[in-house]
């Protein structure tokens, strides 16, 4: 026959349970109230007890997983000869009786097979120290008139250094000879001062005898004897990817794989740059401050009025001159990179450009934007200038035919006069769509762009 | 030496036995991981409930739960243990205690006893003049975002091992090997820094045991 065995109710409060660990495999034998699995709710882990012997069918609830109270989690094949004679936690009785079993005025009546022995003869000192230390009296020797038990004897089993009987564990406790748990502090617990009341001592030996068999065997069960020691490794885990991720994902892969690229660099000196912003800044001349970045789309966006062939894309066998100039930024965000547009770049005043960009940039990062900004496109700069970085490659952003990388703005030896001086320059690498653009017309138009950094008041005296 | 019988001037309930506690100074975890299931195997045979408290050696455990990655830096062991709840620091300046009890004989509820343990944690703080509270579906006890003490149990056949560690000392460095409980961003707070004084072990332990066995109903701590 089969046995259903579900997620028992760990508490009046749990709703589902999950299973943590499957101590048993299906097909492995299983005894009546063995333990077959591990079960977290809350911060509680709890061993699952197989309620009746047999051969374990099928796991339906795998490690990890989460299941409602009452769901079958696992299926046993009975065999007669093994049910266990109590409920043990995991069974469908449980869950229905486990309650009243509990109750301290059950016990009484259904006296465990260990109590049911006659009970050694021992004095009541004797006694309440044995059940202080979890000391077995049936495997103590007396020493008092007609081998009555007295205190000395429980002691003296308590620091015996072999465990004497099944229950050794427990006699273990205070043993001397193990070193790391016997220290003064766990010695012998002095009687306490008030007899405890009658119906103590029977109460608690109940659930023990409730739950059908002796359980102090489980501790040497199924109890690891130490704990595991582990390597905190770095583990792989795989991340669903966000819906930007998949559209970075397929845009670059279609860029890459169909246009073919080519990239042409520049080392351009901004010293002059440097001191043009130094003075805008004193001057206060303009109602934001301005960065490099603006400096370098103000630039871009006048070279690619002469370069119009940058500022295409290429498709239905035709190459198409786009009539505005709109250059987007790429900015990074956490879980990957957005490029707003900045439109009629050309057109657009320094100070202009400055103020633009930044609440661009800003409503970008903080995921508000609109989606014209995020469209139309005509060309893209990508700024790493704020990594230290020499310089780097960039992948078109497609249908455009090209995208300017921009390293960081650093001191390097530059050669002045037959010198060598430092200076601040910056690299700034072109990537190129080969199908409409030719080496030549890249490296001519970052020849501008570097005339035009070069010679920085250009940008602030070109107004349109 | 053993606590002391129960404190005058707290009435135990009438014939209340008093809880048996056993103080161990500082072990090392393994040890004292031996010990409790010893004495779980002695609760299960019918022995009384006990209360273990111990100052453990610098350890990291994860629980049956835990993900490795949540241990940032390993300069201390690792271990995985058979309790539940996440990745958590041991160490000098943390009371942890070890409640070796029967829940059978507690209405066999997993949950209360978990809310329980928060009662202990919150009286204990209270007593340190530090106000500590729970917060919905994060057990443990908290000093507004700050954990001050971290909850984990590990329960067969309704005996329960493994228990809580409370935070005495500022242990903020030795947490920064982890994410504790794997709240990423959820900092830890202690009864030092919670309350400006830094109470001494021995006075958490006597005010824990204290509070323990008056929760759950004992005749005082013996």
């Amino acid at each position: 026959m089969r046995v259903e065995i579900v997620m028992p109710k760990l508490s009046d409060t749990m709703e589902e349970g999950t299973i943590l660990k499957w101590l048993k495999a299906v097909g492995d034998t299983v005894a009546a109230g063995e333990p077959i699995a591990e079960v977290e709710t809350d911060k509680a882990d709890m061993e699952v007890e197989a309620s009746q012997g047999g051969v374990l069918r099928e796991i339906k609830v795998g490690e990890g997983e989460s299941a409602a109270v009452g769901t079958v989690i696992a299926l046993l094949e009975e065999r007669a000869s093994t049910v266990a004679a109590g409920p043990p936690v995991g069974s469908p009785e449980a869950l229905a009786g486990a309650r009243a079993a509990s109750g301290g005025l059950a016990a009484g009546s259904a006296p465990g097979p260990k109590r049911e022995e006659a009970p050694p003869r021992a004095s009541p000192a004797a006694r309440k120290i044995a059940e202080e230390l979890g000391i077995d009296l049936r495997a103590v020797k007396g020493s008092g008139p007609g081998g009555r038990i007295v205190r000395e004897d429980v002691e003296a089993a308590a620091a015996s250094t072999a465990p004497a009987t099944a229950e050794g564990p427990a006699a273990a406790i205070a043993a001397p000879a193990r070193p790391e748990v016997s220290a003064p502090d766990i010695g012998p617990v002095p009687p306490a001062a008030e007899e405890p009341a009658s119906g103590i001592v029977p109460a608690a030996a109940t659930p023990a005898a409730a739950r059908g068999e002796d359980r102090s065997r489980a501790g040497a069960a199924g109890a690891p004897a130490a704990a595991e020691r582990v390597r905190p490794v770095a583990v792989s885990e795989r991340q669903e990817l966000s819906r930007m991720r998949q559209s970075i994902a397929r845009r670059m892969s279609e860029s890459f794989r169909d246009i073919p690229h080519f990239y042409v660099t520049a080392e351009i000196d901004m010293e002059e740059a440097v001191r043009l912003r130094e003075a805008l800044q004193q001057s206060e001349l303009y109602a934001t401050p301005i960065s490099y970045t603006h400096l370098v789309l103000k630039a871009t966006a006048l070279a690619l009025r002469h370069h119009p062939r940058l500022n295409a894309s290429f498709g239905d066998g035709a190459i198409e001159v786009k009539g505005e100039i709109n250059i987007g930024m790429a900015v990074a965000l956490d879980e990957g990179l957005i490029v707003p547009v900045l439109r009629r770049v050309d057109e657009l005043s320094l100070e202009e450009i400055a103020i633009q960009a930044r609440r661009l940039v800003e409503q970008a990062k903080q995921g508000r934007f609109a989606s014209e900004d995020l469209s139309g496109g005509t060309f893209t700069v990508s700024n790493m200038g704020m990594l230290d970085i020499e310089d780097f490659t960039a992948v078109i952003n497609p249908p455009q035919a090209a995208i300017l990388a921009v390293g960081s703005i650093k001191e390097r030896p530059v050669v002045r006069n037959g010198a060598v001086v430092p200076a601040h320059t910056v690299r700034v690498t072109l990537s190129c769509d080969h199908r409409i653009i030719d080496g030549v017309v890249g490296g001519r138009f970052l020849e501008e762009l570097k005339r035009l950094l070069e010679n920085p008041i250009v940008l602030v005296v070109h107004d349109r | 030496m053993i606590g002391e019988a129960a404190a005058p001037g707290r009435t135990a309930a009438a014939g209340a036995a008093p809880l048996s506690v056993l103080r161990l100074g500082r072990r090392a975890y393994d040890a004292v991981l031996a010990l409790q299931q010893e004495q779980q195997a002695a609760v299960l045979a019918g022995a009384p409930d006990r209360l273990l408290l111990v100052e453990h050696e610098p350890v990291i455990t994860l629980g049956r739960g835990g993900d490795a990655r949540h241990v940032l830096a390993a300069r201390v062991p690792v271990l995985r243990v058979n309790r539940g709840g996440d990745v958590t620091y041991h160490g000098p300046g943390q009371l942890v205690g070890y409640p070796i009890l029967d829940l059978a004989r507690r209405g066999q509820d997993l949950h209360r006893y978990l809310r329980d343990l928060e009662a202990v944690l919150i009286g204990v703080a209270a007593r340190f003049g530090v106000r500590g509270e729970r917060r919905p579906g994060l057990t443990g006890v908290w000093v507004g975002e700050a954990k001050l003490a971290a909850i984990g149990v590990g329960v067969r056949r309704w005996v329960a091992m493994h228990g809580f560690a409370l935070n005495v000392a500022d242990l903020r460095r030795e947490f920064g090997m982890i994410v504790p409980c794997g709240l990423a961003g959820t900092g830890v707070t202690s009864l030092e820094e919670a309350s400006g004084r830094r109470p001494s072990m021995a006075e958490v332990e006597e005010v824990t045991a204290d509070v323990f066995a008056s929760t759950f109903g004992y005749g005082g701590a013996a």
